[in-house]
């Protein structure tokens, strides 16, 4: 008989940028198993201009983590295997990142400080091996590979003319501006996904093209199968070999810090979430 | 790679662009050993961006210059793509013209990035002087354009002021985020290595981050302050 199981790993570390200006990583993520085969995954990038964004990155994927928990617990979600229509999913989330919101800035009441400088972005996903529930402000990438060893992205991250340009959730979002929101809902055979921060966008991600005929650039957006699928083949490699989380997890952080060279040239904090289902024979 | 290892490869990216325009006084105060010391530093610059490799795929650079006329002697380019051009002498100080041009050069290329699909550093204008603009340069307005550039982050500018310069009207110009600063003597090209070392900075740093570009020796540093 086969068991399945996802091994997950994840990492934020701080880029050379800030090391230098002594200033703390402001990337945060989390990764919560709600049983064997579903669980929450949360990247948020606190914002290089806000003093005390990595504060608010912090309280986000905790915070956020806990009132999903709850909403899984109140709801039947969990026993129905993520399946709930786009609308529901939508208003849900958005009930929960006003709830966020509230509790954001009763935080920065407490801890003192100004609400806009916890400002944040974030992505959330809810996984499952049939379906993921994602959520993104502002922007970072997700994306997921199927049976076919084929990647996809989940949203498209909102930028602006200038780098570094986006939305945080402390962006007057919530009164007219719920359209920069996303919400997603994938069903697929998921085989593998992945959350990251900007930072490790350029190393992982067709970001940035060049359309030969007429010199214009654009984003394709596609996670690449050629960085993905080398780590997760050696994530299941380790896993089987029984190397430890710990032993992993320092191997990660190394790769992320220098495995390649655009990953050595990236200044900015890095963190970026990987997650894969492992099935063996039992 | 070992067995046990994370690998991956990365896709070819295009890098995002920093544009700056150098703003230079070639008027005749400048003749003689300053104009030959500022083309000196030019050339500094350019070696020592093209050393970091980064910045030298991020920072496209423009070289505008006044004198009696306003001159744009290098278009924007890749520091690797020209070779730096010998800054010549060219009468009185139209330095508010000069400016101006800076700001247009840096406006028009930012259309040029919208309309080509290319998110952009925060340009940078950088103006030099020696002197004391002719009479007539509107300086009310031209601080006014700067203000509302740099509040709404449409760019950066930052005065720089060589001996003789008219620091005053450098003070009135600036918005209080780039304060005019004053070189010491005519040291261009330990002004211009401590340039390249800020963009190399810039061109690596995030909207908003918190970036130190202050000078980390006082052997490094080209300005009449102490660090």
């Amino acid at each position: 008989m086969k068991k399945s199981e996802w091994k997950i790993l994840g990492a934020s570390i701080i880029g050379k940028a800030h090391i230098k200006s002594n200033q703390p990583c402001q990337d945060a993520h989390i990764i919560e198993f709600i049983d064997s085969s579903k669980g929450i995954a949360i990247v948020s990038d606190g914002a290089g201009s806000c003093e005390n964004s990595h504060l608010g990155s912090g309280f986000v994927v905790e915070t956020l983590k806990l009132q999903m928990i709850e909403v899984l617990k109140k709801t039947a979600l969990l026993e129905k295997d993520f399946i709930v229509d786009e609308d529901l999913w939508r208003n849900s989330l958005i009930k929960q990142l006003k709830i966020l919101e509230v509790k954001l800035k009763e935080y920065a009441i407490r801890e003192s400080v100004d609400y806009k400088s916890l400002s944040c972005t974030l992505i959330l996903l809810l996984f499952s091996d049939h379906r993921l529930l994602v959520s993104n402000i502002g922007d970072g990438r997700a994306g997921y590979s199927n049976d076919n060893l084929e990647w996809k992205s989940l949203f498209t991250p909102f930028k602006g003319s200038q780098v570094g340009e986006t939305v945080f959730i402390t962006s007057d979002i919530f009164n007219n501006h719920e359209q920069l929101i996303g919400t997603q809902i994938i069903e697929d055979n998921i085989k593998s996904f992945t959350l990251l921060s900007d930072g490790c966008e350029l190393a992982s991600w067709e970001c940035n093209h060049k359309n030969l005929y007429d010199d214009t650039y654009y984003d394709p957006n596609n996670p690449y199968p050629d960085f993905f699928n080398p780590c997760v083949k050696a994530l299941k490699s380790m896993h089987m070999d029984n190397l430890s989380d710990q032993e992993i997890n320092t191997k990660w952080i190394g790769f992320l810090e220098n495995g390649n060279k655009t990953l050595q040239k990236e200044t900015d904090d890095k963190t970026m979430i990987l997650g894969t289902i492992i099935t063996e024979e039992n | 790679m070992a067995h046990n290892d994370f690998a991956g490869e990365s896709p070819m990216n295009y890098e995002q662009k920093c544009p700056c325009v150098l703003v230079l006084d070639v008027s005749g105060s400048m003749s003689g050993e300053p104009i030959k010391q500022l083309n000196e530093g030019l050339k500094e610059f350019q070696q020592e961006i093209l050393n970091d490799e980064t910045a030298s795929d991020r920072l496209e650079v423009s070289i505008v210059t006044f004198g009696s006329s306003i001159e744009e002697v290098q278009p924007f380019s890749l520091l690797e793509n020209f070779d730096m051009p010998e800054l010549q002498i060219s009468g009185s100080t139209r330095l508010v013209d000069g400016a101006l041009e800076g700001i247009r050069l840096i406006e028009e290329r930012k259309k040029w990035y919208k309309q080509t699909g290319q998110t952009y550093y925060r340009p940078y204008i950088i103006l030099m002087t020696d002197g004391f603009p002719d009479s007539g340069q509107d300086i009310e307005g031209l601080s006014e354009k700067v203000f509302e550039g740099v509040e709404n982050k449409h760019f950066n500018f930052w005065a720089f002021g060589v001996d003789g310069a008219d620091m005053n009207m450098l003070e009135k110009i600036s918005h209080n985020q780039f304060k005019p600063m004053k070189l010491k003597g005519l040291d261009f090209t330990k002004f211009f290595k401590w340039l390249s070392s800020s963009m190399s900075t810039i061109t690596a740093s995030h909207d908003g981050d918190n970036i130190d570009i202050s000078p980390s020796t006082e052997d490094e540093n080209p300005f009449q302050i102490t660090l």
